[in-house]
């Protein structure tokens, strides 16, 4: 797979926790803070399982090809 | 001076036991420090959102910024007639008058909002955790000295804490993937590597041709260009007389470069 591509999908997956996380203070405020901090929890997992199975994949493979 | 000797002379290196190592190197505990990391970031998100963009945010307001700023500081350097002061640091008291009748919280407003929010977010993804951290227990520690309590302490601890498990705070973050690449000033990582070897000239000591190691190595620029030395001795002697050990090079001014 393009190294450039899974990069990205990598990068864009933290951001988007970066994103999530901002809008769910923004549009939650403090009613409930278990309930926020679920779904940032969840977008995280979603971030690690990118990074270790797309980007991490690639990049290791590479690293011991090389 | 034996007792001296006797203590320091060995310079031996005490390890940390197996549960210090397990707690604050191990990836096996990443998920605790997760756990952690989010907690912490999150509350800095929040403080830093009612800042930002809350009712009585300090900053992008209609009117001068940092007016609630300013009002904290107030109240804080404060000496009421009975009890006792909410700052107990007079050099403290003094640092907030000053930066208050210079009318700092304009500025300094600014700072904090988007510090906190920063720090949330770097910590919430887990990039430069250990940096966030600091960063965060920075700003704990001055709220505390400012008679602050709130949730400060704790904060502040969890913040010590990430700090000393810098290495593993951010594995399942982006620090996993960042910090090898940029590696640490004792050990460069590819990032690191590839932007000092286009600026750097030589692989051996000008002055006595040893190996350098480029971590550690005492730098000189002559031309534009880093030459390592591999010791503060043959540095000194390098620029003394840049000419001498490095051909063809004219009479050009030596600049200093650390690192």
């Amino acid at each position: 797979m393009n190294k450039a591509l899974v990069l990205a999908a990598g990068v864009a997956a933290w951001a988007a926790v970066a994103v999530v996380a901002v809008l769910i203070v923004f549009n939650m405020g403090t009613k409930n803070q278990v309930l926020m901090f679920l779904p940032i929890l969840a977008v995280v997992a979603a971030a690690w399982v990118i990074g270790e199975l797309v980007t991490g994949a690639v990049f290791t493979e590479h690293e011991k090809g090389a | 001076m034996a007792v001296l000797q006797k203590t320091f002379e060995q310079r031996r290196e005490l390890r940390d036991p197996g549960l210090i190592r397990a707690i604050f190197s191990s990836t096996w505990l990443a998920p605790l420090w997760l756990v952690a990391r989010l907690y912490l970031g999150y509350q800095w998100l929040m403080a830093g959102s009612h800042k930002v963009w809350g009712e009585g945010r300090w900053i992008a307001v209609s009117g001068p910024d940092g007016l609630p700023l300013q009002s904290f500081w107030q109240r804080a350097i404060a000496i009421p007639e009975q009890g006792s002061p909410a700052i107990k640091y007079d050099w403290y008291r003094r640092f907030l008058t000053f930066m208050l009748d210079h009318g700092w919280y304009h500025w300094f407003a600014w700072v904090i909002s988007l510090g906190e929010v920063t720090v949330g977010i770097l910590l919430i993804v887990g990039a430069f955790a250990g940096l966030a951290a600091l960063a965060g227990a920075f700003m704990n520690f001055n709220f505390m000295l400012a008679g602050s309590a709130s949730i400060n302490p704790v904060l502040f601890v969890i913040a010590l804490l990430i700090l000393f498990g810098w290495k593993v705070a951010g594995w399942i973050g982006v620090d996993r993937w960042l910090l090898p690449a940029l590696g640490t000033p004792w050990q460069p990582g590819p990032v690191l590597r590839r932007v000092l070897k286009g600026r750097v000239a030589n692989e051996e000591c000008p002055v006595c041709q040893m190996p350098v190691d480029p971590a550690r190595a005492p730098a000189s620029a002559y031309n534009g260009l880093i030459y390592l030395s591999c010791c503060p001795v043959c540095k000194e002697r390098l620029d003394a007389q840049p000419a001498r050990y490095i051909p063809g090079l004219g009479p050009a001014i030596p600049v200093p470069a650390d690192g």
